[in-house]
């Protein structure tokens, strides 16, 4: 696994540096803008760190430069800035993640880990299909039937996983898991009420229904 | 205050003057057209009056004789007819001789003022209703003097025509009056109200565009009319006032944007340096251990103290600076479990959620509101996170997000100590911390007092109470969309 981390602050790469090395990644650090495009055009990276404030440049630049070179892998930002603007301006440059500064590493590496499984260790195309439905996972975009359905991040990811595990039941637990990055309580409704809202916007304006009930089990989507 | 709109209160003014002189001015027309008629009818029934003297033949022996036919030959032309016309002749002392058949048996208007003003030879003008209708008639014009005979005896004429003449006319000039001056006044009231409402249009147009400048479009400007008056006067002054409010506004912003990098990336090493040393445990003392985690504890909430300083930068600076826009709350809540999941794993508590959809809700998304989706997970972390701080170990955390009425609540329940109720109230207030939290747990004492001052500002409420079953209950209360 080959990562690009791009932060101007040494130390602060030096340390993301030696922790990701720890788990085991080979990590190559560029410390401007120029640095990064430099090292991007000669390396094949599964994985790209990026600070949103370069020396020489701006890493959403630099975020939408490596998706207009068919870069497919995450993106993660890091920034100082958080304030939801800054955020979506980084998503709609393409990035998959954001972390503010400052950061715990164990938080970096749970979000690694998060885009890496969303990823499938990175060898996957940027679209995921299913009978009509279709899932842009660069532009965050589905739509069915060529009707673009408007979904919210956890409805995303619900979604997402089921396209991942397509004609197999999964359960409750598993998307918990998968979906929600905490502890829930076994007391907690939060997935079938996910799965709910997620059948209102996908499959109750179409005539065929795709997420199905799989009933002691938990959920699973399949074309009837 | 007035209760009424500047457009109301002029349009009022106008009417009120112009309708006052219009009044005053209609009395006075009213009563030189009413002497004028008057004077004229009294000239003519004077000269009608001396007619009929003329045509009276008095002799002490003949007694009277009247000979009307001396004067209805005549050519002249009065505002009455001869035929409506009475006549009563009365003594020297004032008795009546002789009256006009029509009269009956009433007399006319005689007294003693009255007969005074006769022997002085004056021609006496009264008015007079008569009880009974004389010849169709009930309003008279009334004129006695005195008509000399050969010698110096005399007797009294008293001639009566019926005034209907003055009264038409007179009546005709009050109709007009009465019903020219309120149609008059309603329209010019309109106009003036029109008017004034025209005028004041840029003043609207003013109020309205000042009203919808907020943080996002502050670059806006009011719009200045196309003339040299005192709004086009205002409209500047305002302007002016706006740029010096977004210059103010864009040095806050850049302060905001410029402290936070400033601030936190030397941070965010400390924190990685620290970490690095943390992993590497096993060359470090147990004392040693021990410092370099109390260091870690100060370095995080020197990090959240910053963290709420640069809110509180935003939130201070009021609603302007707030991005609204739909959001979804559970997703927010959810998002900020994610955050503090990894503080929560740490003393195994784990999030119970649970999200109470209406059955009947056919919304295609239950649970948006309008926020700043930053400000309002803030709020949520500030409250999660003192939950998680004050949980025992292996305990649960309670959140619900459900409907109610036209609001979403969001309660979230502990199984930590609780607040102490006499401590309730001054939670809220800026650095203040729970009585025992000085050891077990580090913050600023600012979380909750910034989650209130965004909760005011999204028209949201906080409430904190404690659990009969002991821990703490948060409940925020927020309108939905």
């Amino acid at each position: 696994m080959r990562v690009l981390l791009v932060e101007d602050e040494e130390k602060l790469s030096s340390f993301v540096m030696r922790g990701l090395a720890e788990h085991g990644y080979a990590v190559d650090i560029a410390l401007q803008k120029s640095e990064a495009v430099a090292l991007a055009s000669d390396n094949e990276y599964d994985l790209v760190i990026l600070d949103v404030m370069l020396p020489d440049g701006s890493g959403v630049d630099f975020a939408k430069w490596m998706r207009m070179n068919e870069y497919t892998g995450p993106i993660l930002m890091l920034t100082a800035l958080s304030s939801t603007n800054d955020k979506v301006k980084g998503l709609d440059a393409g990035a998959d993640d954001y972390l503010a500064k400052p950061f715990a590493f164990e938080e970096l590496m749970a979000r690694v880990r998060a885009l890496f499984r969303r990823y499938g260790e990175g060898q996957e195309s940027s679209v995921l299909e299913f009978a009509d439905v279709s899932m842009n996972l660069i532009h965050r975009k589905v739509t069915r039937r060529g009707q673009e359905v408007r979904l919210t991040t956890k409805e995303f990811a619900l979604l997402e996983y089921f396209l991942r595990n397509a004609g197999r039941p999964v359960t409750r637990t598993e998307i918990i898991e998968h979906v929600w990055d905490m502890g829930f309580d076994s007391g907690s409704n939060v997935v079938d009420v996910y799965v709910n809202m997620l059948r209102k916007k996908v499959d109750q304006p179409f005539e065929n229904k795709l997420i199905h009930t799989v009933v002691g089990y938990g959920y699973e989507i399949r074309e009837e | 205050m007035w209760p009424f709109s500047l457009k109301a209160r002029l349009t009022a003014l106008f009417v009120l003057i112009f309708g006052g002189s219009l009044i005053a001015y209609s009395v006075y027309i009213y009563r030189t057209v009413d002497d004028v008629l008057e004077s004229g009818f009294n000239l003519q029934l004077r000269e009608f009056a001396n007619e009929v003297g003329d045509s009276i033949n008095y002799s002490i022996l003949w007694g009277f004789q009247f000979n009307p036919s001396a004067f209805i030959d005549s050519k002249k032309v009065f505002p009455f007819t001869m035929r409506e016309a009475v006549i009563q002749i009365r003594s020297a002392s004032g008795k009546p001789l002789m009256s006009s058949k029509a009269l009956k048996v009433q007399a006319l208007p005689f007294d003693r003022k009255m007969y005074e003003d006769i022997l002085d030879g004056q021609y006496v003008y009264r008015n007079w209703e008569a009880s009974v209708a004389v010849a169709g008639n009930s309003y008279f014009r009334t004129l006695s003097f005195m008509v000399k005979g050969n010698s110096d005896s005399f007797v009294i004429l008293q001639v009566a025509v019926p005034d209907r003449y003055i009264r038409k006319n007179n009546k005709r000039v009050f109709t007009i009056f009465v019903y020219s001056i309120p149609i008059l006044l309603l329209i010019s009231g309109f106009i003036g109200y029109t008017y004034a409402g025209y005028s004041l249009m840029p003043v609207n147009r003013i109020i309205e565009r000042v009203h919808s400048i907020r943080g996002r479009n502050l670059s806006e400007r009011v719009p200045v009319p196309d003339v040299q008056d005192e709004i086009a006067k205002l409209a500047v002054t305002l302007n002016s006032m706006l740029d010096r409010v977004e210059a103010a506004f864009v040095a806050q912003e850049r302060f905001v944007s410029d402290a936070s990098h400033q601030m936190k990336t030397p941070l965010a090493v400390l924190k990685a340096q620290i970490e690095e040393l943390h992993m590497q445990r096993s060359f470090w003392s147990d004392d040693q251990l021990e410092r370099l985690n109390s260091l870690g504890e100060e370095v995080d909430s020197l990090i959240s103290l910053v963290k709420n300083l640069l809110i509180l930068a935003r939130v201070d600076f009021g609603e302007g600076t707030l991005l609204f826009s739909e959001v979804s709350l559970d997703e927010t809540v959810t998002l900020v479990c994610e955050r503090l999941s990894h503080i929560a794993k740490k003393k195994n508590i784990h999030f119970q959620m649970n999200l109470e959809v209406a059955p009947v809700d056919d919304s295609v998304r239950p649970f948006v509101v309008k926020g700043d989706s930053d400000l309002l997970a803030s709020v949520f972390q500030s409250v999660i996170e003192n939950s998680i701080k004050y949980s025992p170990v292996d305990s649960k955390i309670q959140i619900q997000i459900f409907e109610q009425s036209e609001n979403i609540v969001v309660s979230i329940c502990d199984e930590g100590p609780g607040i102490p109720e006499e401590e309730l109230q001054l939670i809220f207030e800026r650095f203040r911390r729970g009585p025992a939290s000085a050891k077990i747990a580090s913050g600023s004492g600012l979380g909750l007092s910034i989650a209130k001052r965004i909760s005011e500002l999204h028209g949201a409420e906080l409430a904190l109470s404690n659990r009969t079953e002991g821990g703490l209950k948060t409940i925020f209360t927020i309108k939905k969309v």
